[in-house]
């Protein structure tokens, strides 16, 4: 493995997500979370006087929820997109249709940023549960994000490993062949162990599950979701603004 | 488990090469296989899916949440497809295509996303013609890598150890 990714891997802390802690988005139900980015997602769809009105109420929701540092690491992400899609759409196409596409990417690449940025793991296990998942997929989901860290820690003992065994990948942009498999057989030498790593610890994980009476028919969840006030608020204020922006038509 | 292997396997295990679709050697790979070791229709979707709403929760993915978890749901779809159609996956035939068809659906999914914003037909076809020639070949090359590792379970008697658990 190059000395690049393998201290991105040391450097990766898979389990630590990147939740604000001191935003009011915390107190709200992870369903009506899910319900503004899909909501801000299709707003996309809407003309350019529309969706500055739109944009700026969004806008007013990611300052009020403390979030101005994610939407911002986001769009940074894509400012060279950004910019070129908007210098060719104004060179091309006109500068009312360059700032349209640039809300619209800008809209689209930063909604779930709301959902993302302000739900743990754990909450989002509930929400999938209560959205009509089945609970043993969404048990599943809770167990892998856990076992993350765990799995990381597994996959630097392989690569530490071969390493000492002398399997270490080369850095070239060589294209030939001999190269090519070069790089498939280190890869084979890394994932192999890994997989059967994983599907033993999956059992092992399954086998407590069972003991435990997972599977009964009879189980219920410890704790489920109820839409509080701030959930009622943020689903009335959304409705309200799309309903003024439809009669605005 | 393996959807966690997918999501370190992509924030950690590049190859050295900077061209658009790399990520999809191992990324495709780890689908492949995980396809084969839980061999039920929708197991690589299922796998694509929890590791891409994982890869947004830890903020991986340079164009939003959305594009990421849609991503890696649709190269799960690819997978499982062709593997629906075509079977057995022992075949290396069989890997290549579904990684391939996997890569190409992760490409789709932003070129979807990118028409359904409006962006112009003729900018798409330019800039995603060169990732779309890339998309295949680090495809194929992700499908070849999880034939080869497949290979290397089923000698070292990893399928009939599954199947005595089971």
């Amino acid at each position: 493995m190059h000395g690049r990714s393998l201290s991105r891997l040391y450097a990766t802390r898979p389990t630590s997500c990147a939740v604000v802690p001191d935003s009011f988005l915390r107190r709200a139900d992870p369903r009506t979370k899910l319900a503004l980015s899909i909501l801000a997602s299709l707003a996309v769809m809407l003309p350019l006087p529309r969706l500055v009105v739109f944009v700026s109420a969004y806008a007013v929701l990611v300052l009020a929820a403390g979030l101005v540092r994610q939407v911002g690491e986001q769009v940074w992400r894509i400012r060279l997109l950004l910019l070129v899609l908007f210098a060719l759409d104004w060179v091309f196409i006109g500068a009312g249709f360059a700032v349209l596409i640039t809300l619209r990417l800008v809209l689209l690449v930063t909604s779930f940023t709301l959902l993302f940025a302000t739900t743990t793991p754990e909450e989002m296990r509930q929400a999938i549960e209560r959205l009509g998942v089945p609970p043993r997929f969404a048990f599943v989901f809770a167990t892998t994000y856990r076992s993350l860290e765990l799995v990381r820690s597994e996959w630097l003992g392989i690569i530490e490993a071969q390493r000492a065994r002398g399997i270490t990948l080369q850095e070239t942009r060589e294209w030939s062949w001999t190269a090519w498999r070069a790089r498939l057989a280190w890869a084979v030498s890394l994932i192999v162990p890994a997989v059967v790593l994983v599907a033993q610890r999956a059992w092992s994980i399954t086998e407590a599950a069972a003991v435990r009476g997972f599977d009964s028919p009879r189980r219920l969840p410890a704790r489920s979701l109820r839409l509080a006030r701030v959930d009622h608020v943020l689903l009335a204020a959304t409705a309200g603004l799309f309903a003024g922006l439809y009669i605005w038509q | 488990m393996l959807a966690a292997l997918v999501v370190l396997a992509n924030v950690t295990l590049r190859f050295p090469i900077r061209m658009p679709g790399h990520s999809g050697v191992v990324w495709m790979a780890l689908l492949v296989v995980a396809r084969a070791v839980v061999p039920r229709h929708g197991a690589a979707a299922v796998a694509a899916l929890f590791s891409g709403i994982m890869a947004a929760l830890m903020g991986v993915g340079d164009k939003g949440a959305l594009d990421t978890v849609l991503s890696y749901l649709a190269a799960g779809v690819g997978v499982d497809l062709v593997m629906v159609v075509a079977g057995n996956p022992e075949r290396a035939i069989v890997c290549v295509a579904a990684a391939m068809t996997g890569n190409i659906f992760k490409l789709a999914v932003k070129v979807l996303l990118e028409l359904w914003i409006g962006i112009p037909t003729g900018f798409i076809l330019l800039g995603r013609l060169y990732p779309a020639a890339t998309h295949v070949v680090f495809g194929a090359a992700g499908g070849y890598l999880g034939f080869l590792v497949l290979r290397a379970l089923r000698r070292a008697g990893f399928f009939a150890y599954l199947a005595e658990r089971r």
